[in-house]
Formats: structure tokens, sequence, C-alpha cells
């Protein structure tokens, strides 16, 4: 058996991080004892077969992926942190007294809890089950071959989102498969489109996400759905696809 | 810290922010090697790298000089990776693909053979055991560094890594690889 101070000797030694006293006393330890010898060797044989292991190479697209999400972050406006930054500063600066700072802090808290209220009101999670007979059914058959398509191609992940005229509904067809799960953003303008409805073609058991301006799809497998929007003016409006991991995005396209 | 790093850090909370793109560069390859030995799976892996550099950069003003830049990023890349692993359900086999110039194709499949035969022993330690070593022989973090990269004390980092090269040791053996 060998003690914790050998131990620690033994890999100061592979490493090659001990002292001159201490390097003499581990020779001492390993000429004693041979299992320690023994073990100094394998691991010594181990460190060497280790260093051998050549580096894996990253995927090719993942640097450009990496840059193209660094520079969206440095486009967004950091709004809230601007004005929680200005009150934050305006408080320093003059200190309130505590029944003052006691009273705003309550209002400021109920004034929170009614926005993320209403925020977490319209981020709804619907069961697609549910929208059978209601949101479903004023869907009708495409009418026409699709108009634009975008073919998405990412690592693990393949399929098509088209877009199909259909009198006065603009019909979105999505089929997509992934290994994984990643969610399909669509982002639209709302003043030119409203979503009407989403019909499964598949059997896919997956949620819709419903946001403001914003649909998001779960996709774990193959999914194919079948989604409806009204137009309301007479200019076609884009519809920007994204398909995210977390705060990743993985492929972005726009259909016109 | 190197004195670029630091460079790159001051230029970029200065308000340079295209400066944070050279750590970007410099650091990718390593990165992605950590989280590739964690998660064994090339899509995970990217991913974690991604989240990894946007959390960087988003959290540069909170970098602590008293570490060197990259144990902070492997920190990050670390962090990342375990939440990877924890979403996850299942993992794919291993999908090595390393090339090196100047080598024989003879020389290249066995050096992916070993790879691989690395890979799938590492896998086979505990997440804790596989940790020390990725960071103490594939990233060559000291001691300290890995300690303040895992939130573990010296002494500790040093009985877990005694511990991980026996066991790795002996799976490679049990494995018919002869360290």
């Amino acid at each position: 058996m060998i003690d914790e101070q050998a131990q620690a000797l033994i890999n100061g030694e592979l490493d090659g991080r001990n002292s001159g006293l201490e390097s003499a006393q581990a020779r001492e330890i390993m000429s004693s004892d041979p299992e320690a010898r023994q073990l100094y060797d394998d691991l010594l044989q181990l460190s060497s077969l280790l260093s051998r292991v050549d580096r894996v190479e990253p995927p090719s697209d993942l640097r450009p992926r990496i840059l193209r999400e660094l520079r969206r972050l440095r486009n967004t406006p950091a709004r809230s942190a601007s004005w929680w930054t200005a009150i934050r500063e305006r408080m320093m600066a003059r200190p309130l007294r505590p029944a003052y700072a006691f009273s705003g802090g309550l209002a400021l808290g109920v004034v929170a809890a009614l926005i993320i209220a209403g925020f977490l009101a319209k981020e709804n999670s619907l069961d697609l089950s549910r929208l059978y007979g209601t949101l479903s059914s004023r869907i009708p058959a495409p009418a026409s071959s699709p108009e634009s398509s975008l073919n998405i191609a990412t690592s693990g992940i393949s399929g098509t989102v088209s877009v199909i005229p259909s009198g006065p509904l603009m019909l979105v067809s999505v089929d997509v498969r992934s290994t994984r799960n990643v969610d399909l953003v669509l982002e639209y303008n709302g003043a030119s489109l409203g979503f009407v409805g989403i019909k499964k073609m598949k059997d896919n058991s997956d949620s819709l996400r419903i946001g403001k301006n914003l649909l998001s799809l779960p996709i774990n497998g193959a999914r194919s759905d079948m989604l409806a929007f009204e137009q309301r003016g007479p200019a076609v409006s884009p519809l920007a696809v994204r398909i995210v991991v977390g705060d990743s995005t993985l492929f972005e396209g726009v259909l016109r | 810290m190197t004195g670029d790093d630091e460079d790159i850090v001051r230029l970029t909370l200065e308000g340079n922010p295209e400066a944070f793109e050279e750590i970007v560069h410099k650091y990718e390859r390593a990165i992605f090697n950590a989280a590739f030995r964690i998660l064994n799976d090339n899509d995970d892996a990217a991913d974690a790298v991604q989240s990894t550099f946007l959390k960087a950069y988003r959290n540069l003003d909170h970098y602590n000089s008293h570490f060197r830049f990259f144990s902070w990023l492997y920190k990050i890349a670390i962090n990342e990776s375990l939440n990877s692993l924890r979403q996850r359900k299942s993992s794919d086999p291993v999908d090595a693909e390393s090339t090196s110039s100047g080598e024989t194709p003879e020389d290249q499949y066995r050096s992916v053979e070993l790879g691989e035969k690395i890979q799938e022993a590492l896998m086979e330690l505990g997440l804790d055991y596989r940790l020390v070593i990725i960071l103490s022989h594939f990233e060559e973090l000291s001691y300290r560094e890995v300690g303040y990269v895992l939130d573990l004390p010296e002494k500790t980092v040093k009985s877990r890594l005694f511990t991980a090269r026996k066991q790795l040791r002996d799976v490679l053996l049990k494995n018919g690889v002869q360290p």
C-alpha cells in the first residue's frame, strides 16, 4: 500500500514539480519499495502515451458560427442594463430615507411582478393536441406549390421550411429532422402577418411556444407541421427562420 | 494571463469588441478539445464551445486577472460541458477526426486509433477523475489552475489526479492498450 506522502512525491516526480529534496525522497521510496517503483514506471508510460494523442479538430463551421454570434451580441443594444444602471447611479448619488427606500422598493417589486406575469402570460406553451378543432381547423390544403424554400443543413439538423401562398393565407411548411434537442424559431412582423394555426403533418407530439411575433417549435427527431398566417397588408413580409440551442444560434435564414 | 490576452481583454472592455475575436481564434481549438474529451460528441462539444465564448464575452468585466485568462475560459467551458452532459439524453460513439501534416497514412491511422482508445478509456472513468486527467494532461494546467477551474483545493487535485492516473492505466490494460 502506497501512503499519501509517497503518492504526492510520485505525482510531483511525474509532473516534474518536485524540489531537489522531494525528488531525492521520491527516488529513495522507489528504490526501497518495488510496488512504488512499478507504479511510477507505469504512470510515466501513461503520461508518455497521453502526450502522443493528437488534438481533435473542431468542425470547420464552428469559428464562423461563434464570430457571427459575437457580432450579433455586439449589435444588440443593452437597453435593460442601461436604464437599470441609470436608476442605480441616481440612487447612489442621492441617498434615500429608509421609509422612502422601502416604499419605492415595494412599488418597484409590484411593478416588476406585474411585468413578469404579463410576459409569462404571453409566452404560452401549448400542447398541439389541444389545438385540434380550433386553430388547426382553419388550415386549408395548400393550393399551390412552394413560392420559396429554405434548406437547412447544419451539424445533425436537416430539412426544409417553405412558404406556400394559399388565398388570403400564407402557409409555412416545416419539415425538419434533428438528432438532438433544438428549437426552430419563426419570427415575423406582427403588423404584416398574424399567426392563425398549426396542423401536425406527422404524429409528432412536441409542443408549440407562442411569443410576441414569434413561434418556437421544439424538435428532437423528425417534425413536420403546416403553419398558417394571415396577411395583414399588401406587402409580402419576410419570415426569419432560426435553429437555436439555448443561447446559441446554429442556423439562420430568411424566407421572403 | 499572457500579455497578449491582457491587451485583448483591456481593448475589448475599452470599447473595441472586435478585439475579442482574437481570443476565439486563439483558444477555439483548445477549448473544443477539452469539451470533446468530456462530452465525447462533436456537436455537443461545438455547442459548449460557442456558449463558452459568448458567456466569456458577456462576463469579461468579471474576469479576475489573479489567474491566467485561459484558466478562466476553461472554467466556463467545463461548466458549459457539464451542463450539456446533464441535459443530453444519450451519447454517440466517438467521432475523432484528427490529421497531422507530415505523417504517413499509417502513422495517422495509428494516431487516430490511439486517440479513440484513450477517449474510450477516459469515458469509463468517473467524471471527477476524467476532468483532472483532461485538464492536467491534455490542457497542461498546473495543480493550482486545475483547482481553480474545478473549485478544489490543490491537495485534492493531487490525490484525485493520482487515483485518476491509476484508474486510467487499469482501464487501458483491461482494453488491451499497453501504456
